[in-house]
């Protein structure tokens, strides 16, 4: 096989959580312009549209669906309306997730002050969803012996990064679903990897970061290439892992962070 | 420090969930008969009763008080309680968790068919009650400057290892809880970290390896100790995580799995 037929997905179908902005987009993109047929789910029409239509002039074969990844029904419809429209199911890429606010410096994220309903809505979306999103997937792709699934974590769950306990628990949760699944789904020819993205620019968090350029600088000083990730930085290992290429991959845990894992930084003053 | 004084709990008091039977029994003992005041939170009334006694004829300082650490109120209070009733709290031990039931191997385990209800009230123990202990310990903690958390993970939470998703997601989720929680708590000088426990013979799963003797040979076979633990084989590194023996280790997950996890490859 050359590069190209490697990383060719013609004829092959995907679905993407998450996937009407930041880097859901970047990966719903990639499949597309690789020849996929992708539906593109989001909780917000009025984001998911836009991108839709706009995919789709540019002559990729999209449809979108809005579906909130912690509501079981809707989820389901989208990756039953996804196989009726296109006949199966190769790839699913499990994007979906908040930022899960206050980091744990801050004093609404303390452990011992932050409220647990807010903890329990963001593994609602970040760790049920992802789990529902597997399993969904896995229907699907078992009769048809082939499948690739893509989980997107983060490198907070990696490391002790100052987001939200609720983000980093999930995050490394889901990473762990990642191995689990692999293993188990390894017989039916479906492989599982999980892509742990270090900082990278994205509207998460309600435009947290157009918000508060200081946290952009923040997070660019714990990357030694000084900058944040572009979401196009992410398409080349979400193309590797939902490609034929990626054949024998299988329950990794891939940080694709700029190198931030190599360093280790000193704790801000309290 | 003498190695006596090292681990010395005297004039301490703890807490520890799921403290009535298994791994969280052989933690409450160790640090109660080395003089810290117990306080064991536990769903099953019965049990509980029976070892408080039994600590108690030993001369342990112990109060039982049952708890299911999903219920975070009375969770809360039953924390405060036992940190009124000694003026402090200094140990905490958030080991209460349920085994998940049906494995990833199995047809009602596999991603595929698992019930999602089910999932989610392992999560909702083991997980999101690990959370909330660890959060009403610290409040007690923080204003002493001083505490040891010590969570219970396990090798499963680190491995792929054939126990049900719930089980295993959760166990990681708490494995890596220790990461930003010694960090924030250190300035507090609360010192986080996590247990990883390889196969111990316990009542897990309502007493599953009772019933199955031939799971605890085959368990062996994975362990190039070739023998699952005893629970008594827990008590050293719960003390020491415990003991301000522990005072510059913070953030950790230690496996104490018989070596088991080393040998994954051929």
């Amino acid at each position: 096989m050359d590069a190209k037929e490697m990383f060719d997905l013609n004829g092959q179908v995907a679905l993407v959580t998450g996937a009407a902005s930041g880097i859901g987009l970047a990966y719903a993109e990639i499949l597309a312009a690789s020849g996929a047929k992708v539906m593109l789910t989001s909780r917000h029409s009025q984001t998911l549209d836009p991108q839709v239509a706009r995919l789709k002039a540019q002559g990729l074969d999209v449809a979108g669906m809005v579906a909130d990844v912690s509501d079981y029904d809707a989820l389901k419809a989208a990756f039953d309306a996804t196989v009726a429209k296109w006949g199966k199911l190769d790839i699913a890429v499990a994007n979906a997730g908040i930022s899960g606010g206050h980091g744990i410096t801050s004093q609404e994220g303390m452990i011992e002050n932050l409220p647990l309903e807010k903890y329990l809505d963001v593994v609602a979306i970040n760790q049920h969803g992802v789990t529902a999103t597997v399993q969904l997937a896995a229907q699907k792709m078992i009769p048809n012996k082939y499948g690739r699934i893509v989980i997107i974590s983060s490198i907070a769950g990696l490391a002790s990064e100052l987001t939200s306990y609720a983000y980093s628990m999930s995050k490394a949760a889901i990473q762990h679903l990642g191995r689990m699944a692999a293993r188990q789904l390894a017989t039916h020819n479906i492989m599982v990897n999980v892509i742990a993205p270090g900082p990278v620019y994205t509207h998460i968090g309600d435009g947290a970061l157009d918000k508060y350029p200081e946290a952009v600088k923040r997070f660019a000083g714990i990357i030694p290439q000084n900058r944040l990730g572009q979401t196009d930085e992410l398409k080349g290992i979400a193309l590797l892992l939902a490609s034929p290429a990626a054949s024998f991959i299988n329950g990794a845990v891939i940080p694709v962070d700029g190198g931030a894992l190599t360093l280790r930084v000193p704790p801000r003053k309290q | 420090m003498k190695a006596n004084q090292m681990f010395d709990m005297t004039g301490q008091a703890g807490i520890v969930t799921g403290g009535a039977s298994g791994i969280g029994l052989a933690m409450a003992e160790v640090i109660a008969e080395h003089g810290c005041a117990v306080t064991i939170l536990d769903m099953n009334g019965e049990t509980l009763e029976r070892e408080v006694a039994r600590l108690r004829d030993l001369g342990c300082n112990v109060e039982g008080a049952v708890v299911n650490v999903a219920e975070f109120d009375k969770l809360e209070a039953a924390i405060a309680a036992a940190a009124k009733q000694h003026g402090r709290l200094d140990v905490c031990f958030a080991n209460a968790g349920m085994s998940g039931g049906a494995g990833m191997f199995t047809p009602e385990g596999a991603i595929e068919t698992l019930p999602l209800e089910n999932y989610r009230k392992v999560i909702a123990v083991n997980q999101n009650g690990a959370f909330a202990t660890a959060k009403f310990a610290a409040q007690h903690m923080i204003p002493r400057k001083y505490g040891r958390i010590v969570l219970t993970a396990s090798v499963a939470g680190l491995y792929a290892e054939g126990t049900s998703y719930s089980y295993g997601m959760s166990k990681a989720a708490i494995a890596h809880l220790v990461a930003p929680l010694s960090r924030q708590l250190a300035p507090h000088n609360v010192l986080v970290n996590a247990i990883a426990p390889g196969p111990f013979i316990t009542h897990i799963g309502d007493g599953y390896l009772q019933k199955n003797p031939a799971a605890i040979d085959r368990w062996a076979e994975m362990v190039p100790l070739h023998r699952m633990a005893t629970t008594e084989e827990m008590k050293g590194l719960a003390l020491l995580l415990a003991s301000p023996a522990s005072s510059y280790i913070t953030g950790e997950v230690v496996t104490i799995d018989g070596g088991s996890s080393k040998m994954r490859l051929f």
